[in-house]
């Protein structure tokens, strides 16, 4: 339901004068703004019952400037989980995956097309694409290609990496699928030997070769993320993390959360090329438009409106229904929570030296 | 059982009509805000009024130019007699054209005045112009010049009484009154029984009225009594009280009403009490006649309606925007009292009017500004030269507070009581608290029906419709709430006219917020 239907909801039940598309956003008076007034306030009382509702995550990537140590979190965060912090290193290649077009990527011959053929694909006939990567001398760098003969012509996709388009510099090497009708992945490393680096896939033949992704990045390992106490890294690393020396740093292994909404990384980064991916749940904004939705999943929309109703009533006086209002919010509350929010069946201790084996499981 | 302990009931009857003089707590539920085109019913409640139609489809002939009014307009020996531009004419109903009666009677500057006779077995009618000798014109159209020695070529009222004809109005003698002698018609000699009589006012009007003639003056009101000259006497009504025009004087359910000063006023009223403000009959319209000009004022009864229209059009208006003042004569269901209900009409431009008996039916005419003859109470719209409208007819009830206006009301439904005579196409409005622009008011609800109520013998087929409920009632599920409401009925269509009885509103009382 929309913001109007949600609010029409609650005046139908009322037995009052709806809205209409045309007098919604202007034209409510009396107990019809008081009601779309109130559905804001039911949804924020939904939103607020518990911290983390699903319809509410969202996950972020930042990355990392070499000798930063804390970074803001999202504007709109209300909850970020902690524990869900990883290392990871930074995609360079931007379009990596042609989900909708291949934008970003330069012709280099023939004509470069896109084709929503799965997931969305880079076709190459008689073509060849090349993206420009931002590298750094002397870093070794993996590259991942999926590759799909959709002619089954066993034709080869010639992938070369160098310091100017279709260069040849820091890689050379081809594609070819054997096995019609899968995908075939290359995995390979190159040295990158300029700053900017050009990735130049280029099939020769009239035959169709279709590029699921192309995935460029450094050669790091991803790694998870410590919480720990902002106290825990005021004891332990502050003094060493407040030494002016870049020896200091590194690719980070802890995670804290600061005392002013951002969170810090210990060891401090040495690299541009690090991202932090990380989850949290956002906080909502009110409905405005007529046709604003919220994000609560429309089967729960009952229990905005027995909460807007619980307002509505309560101005009106009538405590009778009031009370009928309220128990049929607490009962929709409790029934969202029992579908939607995760019940942990385990719980990890993640003590050490208790009984020398970290991550016992006590069932649950 | 369904549980409808907590909806109550708020009934009342569709009784005591315009009211526009009483604050909000003192409406009496069954009045109206706004009755227009609505007349009250002396059979209960509030119906819709009837349209007009072309007397005559032939406008009367104008004599110097189209923007001639007709002036006069006399239901004479079942035909319509009428003057237009200083001639006038006889003419029947439908599409005939109109005869010529007389000429040259000048360029009117007012209504002629006109008063029906019979002194010699034939019906005559004797006619005031204003500005030329009055004629009497018989049945076989016959006309007499009445230019007898006394005679004056300005009289512009006439009235016959006792047998004899009285006129007044004449230019340079507003104060006098001359009469023919009995049986006379062209003599004013005082050796045939003539003579005449002056008041201490201008005369505005003159009417006979339970044996004695009514003289209106423009400040005082005389009563003329007696038979013959020998004992005629002036004796006086009222010396504070007149009358504002001429063509405002009826007689209506028992007594003279005509429009003074203060309001709409009864002659027999005004006698009874000695001149006190409680003689005006018109108080809870004084709103409305605080808005009557005097352009040209022109009125007629309805006798089978105890009803009393006055119109008072502007002279430059539209037909679309001018106005009349209903009033009727009935028993107010809800107070058993008898008194005056009012209403207003909008939408019909009478320059001059009349109503009487054509065969044994009761017809009423209008002569228009645009020189046609109109017939009222007929059809179910308004004929105009361009074309026919249909007529706007609202019913707004006061604003009902239901016993506490602090307690809100949920409306749940509204129950209307109607009697029709044909299909009904009719809005039904709920306006809350006052039509406050804050409180959120709800659209219309649809009035409609399409069985038609017939008793036996009378019913016709595929008109009517078997066992239907004679009063129907339409059970209308509303929304909104309120501390005060107020149903508004429109009824816009060119169906026949619906009656409004009385209405039930549902409503679940609330909180005091």
């Amino acid at each position: 339901m929309d913001y109007l239907t949600l609010t029409n909801q609650v005046l139908a039940e009322l037995n009052e004068v709806q809205l209409t598309s045309s007098n919604f956003v202007s034209g409510a008076v009396g107990i019809q703004q008081t009601t779309k007034d109130v559905v804001n306030k039911a949804l924020r009382d939904v939103y607020s019952s518990e911290l983390e509702w699903p319809w509410l995550h969202s996950d972020k990537i930042q990355a990392t400037f070499a000798g930063q140590k804390e970074y803001a979190l999202p504007t709109d965060y209300r909850s970020v989980d902690y524990d869900s912090f990883y290392i990871v290193p930074t995609e360079l290649v931007t379009n990596s995956t042609f989900d909708s077009d291949i934008t970003n990527w330069t012709t280099s011959s023939g004509t470069p097309a896109y084709t929503a053929t799965g997931n969305g694909r880079l076709r190459l006939n008689a073509a060849a694409a090349y993206a420009t990567l931002s590298t750094v001398k002397n870093k070794e760098y993996r590259l991942q290609v999926r590759l799909i003969d959709s002619s089954s012509s066993g034709s080869s996709l010639k992938i070369q990496v160098g310091t100017s388009p279709a260069g040849t510099q820091n890689l050379s090497t081809t594609l070819t699928i054997a096995d019609f009708g899968d995908g075939s992945i290359l995995d390979i490393k190159f040295t990158a030997t300029a700053s900017t680096s050009y990735l130049t896939l280029d099939n020769d033949d009239s035959n169709n070769l279709d590029v699921d992704f192309v995935k460029v990045s450094e050669n790091i390992a991803p790694k998870k993320l410590t919480y720990i106490t902002y106290d825990d890294y005021r004891r332990r690393f502050l003094s060493t993390a407040q030494i002016n020396s870049s020896d200091q740093y590194g690719v980070p292994d802890y995670i804290y959360k600061s005392q002013d909404g951002k969170f810090g990384l210990y060891r401090i980064p040495d690299s541009d090329g690090y991202s932090i991916n990380y989850e949290y749940w956002k906080t909502h904004d009110d409905l405005s438009a007529t046709t604003d939705t919220p994000d609560i999943p429309a089967r729960f929309h009952d229990v905005v409106i027995a909460r807007t109703k619980y307002y509505i009533y309560q101005l009106r006086s009538d405590p009778q229904f009031t009370q009928f209002a309220a128990a049929d919010y607490q009962a929709g509350i409790k029934r969202m929570r029992i579908e939607l929010i995760n019940s942990p069946t385990q719980m990890l201790d993640t003590r050490v030296n208790i009984t020398k084996t970290r991550g016992a499981a006590i069932g649950g | 059982m369904a549980d409808t302990s907590q909806i109550s009931p708020f009934i009342y009857g569709c009784s005591g009509g315009l009211v526009l003089n009483k604050d909000t707590f003192s409406f009496q539920p069954g009045e109206s805000r706004i009755l227009q085109n609505f007349e009250p019913d002396i059979k209960g409640g509030y119906k819709k009024i009837l349209g007009t139609a072309f007397y005559n489809t032939n406008i009367v002939p104008q004599v110097s130019v189209a923007s001639e009014r007709v002036v006069m307009s006399a239901i004479f020996n079942d035909k319509v007699l009428v003057a237009r531009g200083g001639t006038i004419y006889q003419g029947d109903a439908g599409s005939g054209s109109w005869t010529s009666v007389q000429t040259s009677l000048g360029t009117p500057t007012a209504n002629y005045t006109f008063s029906k006779f019979n002194f010699t077995g034939t019906d005559n009618i004797v006619v005031a112009t204003g500005t030329s000798f009055p004629k009497i014109i018989d049945t076989s159209y016959n006309v007499i010049n009445v230019n007898a020695s006394g005679s004056q070529d300005t009289f512009s009222i006439v009235e016959v009484f006792k047998n004899h004809i009285f006129f007044a109005g004449a230019t340079g003698a507003t104060q006098e009154i001359k009469f023919m002698g009995p049986f006379q018609t062209n003599s004013f000699t005082t050796s045939n029984g003539g003579g005449a009589i002056k008041v201490d006012t201008t005369i505005i009007g003159m009417k006979v009225f339970r044996g004695n003639l009514f003289i209106f003056g423009l400040d005082k009101i005389f009563k003329l009594t007696g038979t013959s000259l020998s004992d005629f006497a002036i004796t006086p009504v009222t010396r504070t009280i007149g009358c504002l025009d001429r063509g405002s004087i009826q007689e209506l359910g028992g007594d003279i009403v005509f429009l003074a000063p203060d309001g709409i006023r009864t002659i027999a009223g005004t006698e009874r009490i000695d001149d006190v403000e409680l003689g005006t009959v018109s108080k809870q319209i004084q709103e409305r006649i605080d808005e009557v000009g005097v352009d040209n004022i022109s009125s007629l009864v309805l006798r089978k309606k105890s009803q009393y229209r006055m119109f008072y059009p502007k002279t430059s208006g539209t037909e679309a925007s001018s106005k009349a003042v209903i009033s009727v004569v009935k028993t107010n269901s809800n107070t058993g009292q008898l008194g005056y209900e009012y209403a207003d009409m909008i939408g019909v431009k009478p320059s001059c009017c009349d109503s009487d008996f054509v065969g044994s039916t009761e017809t009423a005419v209008h002569g228009g500004y645009d020189g046609y003859i109109y017939l009222q109470e007929s059809g179910n719209l308004f004929t105009r030269v361009g074309g026919t409208a249909n007529i706007e007819s609202i019913y707004k009830s006061p604003d009902l507070a239901m016993g506490d206006p602090g307690i809100r009301k949920s409306m749940q439904r509204v129950i209307v009581n109607y009697t029709n005579e044909g299909l009904v196409d009719a809005n039904l409005q709920l306006r809350y608290d006052y039509d406050s622009a804050t409180t959120p008011q709800p659209g219309t609800y649809p009035l409609t029906t399409g069985n038609v109520p017939a008793i036996y013998g009378t019913g016709t087929y595929g008109n009517s419709t078997y066992n239907q409920s004679s009063l129907p009632l339409i059970r209308q599920d509303v929304q909104g709430s309120g501390f005060a409401v107020a149903i508004k009925v429109n009824d816009s269509s060119a169906f026949p006219p619906i009656s409004l009885k009385g209405f039930e509103l549902e409503f679940t009382p609330g909180g005091r917020r």
